[in-house]
């Protein structure tokens, strides 16, 4: 659980850092402010936030972790981006640029 | 025949044509859309935390596709979701797995239950003692006002009375759980209206009927859900209805809307479950008795008393209380007449020779063909249901001086009292004879024959009697057993209109869209007047042959339409199909 717990603490720091939202923090205790253009996503001006559950339950922060919504909006957006980079890899002598990009598949067994 | 392995793929991000159009994004992005699909594929496997602890407690046995449901909810559809389980498969238990988990894992602090009235108390009580979480509702001597209560349950009536809808407004709720959601179907009702307005950030419904006659009636509920999802109105009927009434799904973009259901709605049907939960029967024995000749004379004398009141312009509703009290046992009817003469229905002398035939019978005849049928069934349990607390003391004295061991159970008991007879009655006693108002919430899975001593006049009330025994864990087939006097309004109800709809073998489902605006009170006086301003017996043949006929039109007529959207919305959607779907 500690695991999910990084990985969404992570995830939601990374967004907000990416679509430039301002954040203030002060122990624990998250606040953003949320761009022009993502307020109609997020349906709020600005978002306060914790990842400690002790911390949500004596403040009215709200509690960002598996069944949240804010939650459920940075996934989605996050996976809408698109899993396709291309770069020069640094440490091999390459000419051609790499591209990396990620999918996954479901595997069914079936008769025939 | 051999194994193979069968792969689809499905470009959900659309990477070929950003490879081809040679669109990429910076490494940071691409790294926050890869650690979105490790947190997905990570929650995805993540176990709920309170379901050891739900488990511990013995009163409640949780099924997998109930847990299964409730990891769903909370760690792929953001805590919001409609759940559609088929009858009897346990949506309150899901429910209550997700309250639960959201409570403990302080995702919410506050939740507010609407149901319908009849099961308030009853998920009052399955909260209490399935899940150890004590909500308040209206009726409890603590209750103060909506704003007050953090977990709060009202009736969806209740809820729509302006002073209760404007708190209910006012306040942010962390999760809202509508029951039996169908009622919310028409975005015209005021119950629609609230919980639209309604600020919450967790929403469930709970229905076994999302489309009843259109599939307008699935967007307005999707619309409670998550707006937006199916586009607007019109955008959803051009694109997935094939009629002007909605009434047909395009073919063409089924597959499309099961894909955007598939992300709000679980199903789990009864043949997906059959493997690990066995459902039984019911089966009903109706009994028309002849009464003796005391019996019938006392009933007809009061009728006759009844009926002369009800034409001179005495008030309906205690004058149907009386005929309902003179239905039930020779008991009940002494009470009956005692209040006849206290409210001047009856003079001394009126009195006193009606007081004499009463006691003239000793047994009910009922009560006779009662012990015949216990005695048939061997030692089986049997769980008796009266409306009346005189008939029920008078059971208990008759039974026990048979031999039988009886427990009682009645809303006057306190909880421990409550608890003892429950016991009692799983451990020890072959009977407990239960009145409508403490049966409510109870589950008797042990016992497998319920008695309609006398009937309530709600068809309503008939299931939530049945309800009690035939349900998840019921190892047997449920017998049940209906007695009345031939030609007596019970009679009447009995055998024009109940038995001819199949009252006692109808699932939840059905009756609940059938009767979802019944009340004690509409039904009751409704029956009662027929009967009672019938000129003759033909009269009141007729009277009750026509509602009878009606309810069957309109049954046949839901049922039609729910099995026909069924299979066109719903058909191959369910959990396990789900997950393909979405390749």
């Amino acid at each position: 659980m500690s695991e999910i717990k990084n990985f969404v603490n992570e995830l939601v720091l990374g967004y907000f850092s990416k679509i430039n939202a301002s954040v203030h923090e002060n122990n624990g205790l998250y606040e953003f402010t949320v761009p022009d253009n993502f307020k109609k996503i997020f349906r709020d001006d600005v978002l306060k936030i914790t990842f400690d559950e002790n911390l949500s339950k004596f403040t009215n922060y709200e509690l960002v972790s598996p069944g949240n919504p804010i939650l459920s909006v940075i996934l989605n957006e996050c996976i809408k981006f698109g899993p396709a980079v291309i770069g020069r890899p640094t440490s091999h002598d390459l000419e051609s640029p790499i591209i990396r990009f990620y999918f996954y598949a479901w595997f069914k067994f079936c008769d025939i | 025949m051999s194994d193979s392995i069968d792969i689809k793929f499905t470009d959900r991000s659309n990477v070929k044509n950003k490879l081809r159009k040679l669109e990429f994004t910076d490494k940071n992005t691409f790294d926050l859309t890869i650690a979105a699909f490790e947190l997905l594929s990570e929650m995805k496997k993540s176990k709920l935390s309170v379901i050891s602890s739900i488990q511990s407690n013995k009163s409640i046995e949780l099924y997998d596709h109930q847990i299964f449901a409730a990891m769903k909810v909370k760690n792929e559809f953001g805590g919001s979701a409609i759940l559609a389980d088929e009858v009897g498969l346990g949506k309150t238990i899901e429910a209550g797995i997700i309250l639960k988990e959201f409570l403990i894992s302080g995702l919410a602090k506050n939740i507010l239950i609407l149901a319908p009235p009849s099961l308030v108390y009853q998920w009052q009580d399955e909260l209490e003692s399935k899940f150890s979480l004590h909500f308040t509702q209206k009726d409890d001597s603590d209750y103060k006002d909506p704003a007050s209560h953090d977990l709060l349950i009202f009736s969806h009536s209740s809820a729509v009375y302006p002073t209760a809808a404007n708190f209910l407004k006012k306040r942010n709720w962390d999760m809202i759980i509508v029951d039996e959601a169908h009622s919310m179907k028409n975005s015209s009702t005021m119950k629609h209206k609230l919980l639209k307005e309604m600020n919450r950030k967790f929403t469930l419904l709970l229905t076994a009927t999302p489309i009843q006659n259109n599939l307008g009636e699935l967007y307005n509920m999707v619309e409670l859900l998550k707006p937006g999802t199916l586009g607007t109105f019109s955008e959803f009927k051009i694109r997935y209805a094939d009629d002007k009434q909605m009434r047909t799904l395009n073919p063409f973009f089924k597959d499309e809307l099961q894909k955007k259901l598939s992300k709000i709605i679980i199903r789990t049907t009864r043949q997906q479950v059959k493997k690990y939960i066995k459902f039984t029967d019911r089966i009903a024995f109706t009994r028309i008795l002849k009464p003796t000749d005391d019996e019938r004379k006392l009933y007809d004398k009061i009728t006759d008393k009844v009926r002369e009141h009800y034409e001179n312009g005495f008030e309906v509703l205690y004058l149907m209380i009386i005929q309902r009290l003179i239905s039930s046992s020779t008991e009940s009817t002494k009470r009956a007449l005692f209040k006849m003469k206290k409210s001047e229905l009856l003079s001394s002398e009126e009195y006193d020779e009606l007081m004499e035939i009463a006691a003239r019978i000793t047994i009910d005849t009922k009560t006779t063909e009662l012990k015949n049928t216990i005695e048939e069934q061997n030692d089986s349990k049997f769980l008796i249901f009266t409306e009346w607390r005189a008939t029920q003391e008078y059971l208990e004295r008759v039974l026990n001086d048979a031999g039988y061991s009886v427990t009682l159970f009645h809303g006057e008991l306190n909880l421990s009292q409550k608890a003892e007879s429950i016991e009692r009655f799983r451990n020890d006693a072959q009977i407990m004879i239960s009145t409508s108002a403490g049966g409510e919430g109870q589950n008797f899975q042990f016992c497998s024959n319920v008695v309609n001593y006398d009937l309530p006049w709600n068809p309503m009330k008939i299931e939530q009697r049945v309800g009690r025994v035939h349900r998840i864990g019921q190892k047997n087939d449920v017998n049940i057993y209906n007695y009345a006097y031939e030609k007596t309004i019970d009679a009447y109800i009995l055998e024009l209109l109940y038995t001819k709809i199949k009252l006692f073998t109808m699932s939840l489902g059905h009756l609940d869209l059938l009767f979802e605006d019944v009340t004690d009170e509409k039904t009751g006086t409704h029956f009662f007047k027929e009967y009672i301003s019938s000129k003759d017996q033909n009269e009141l043949e007729n009277r009750f042959s026509t509602v009878g006929k009606n309810w069957n039109n309109r049954k046949k007529e839901l049922v039609n339409a729910v099995e026909e959207f069924n299979q066109e919305v719903f058909d191959n959607f369910s959990l396990s199909t789900i997950e393909e779907k979405n390749v």
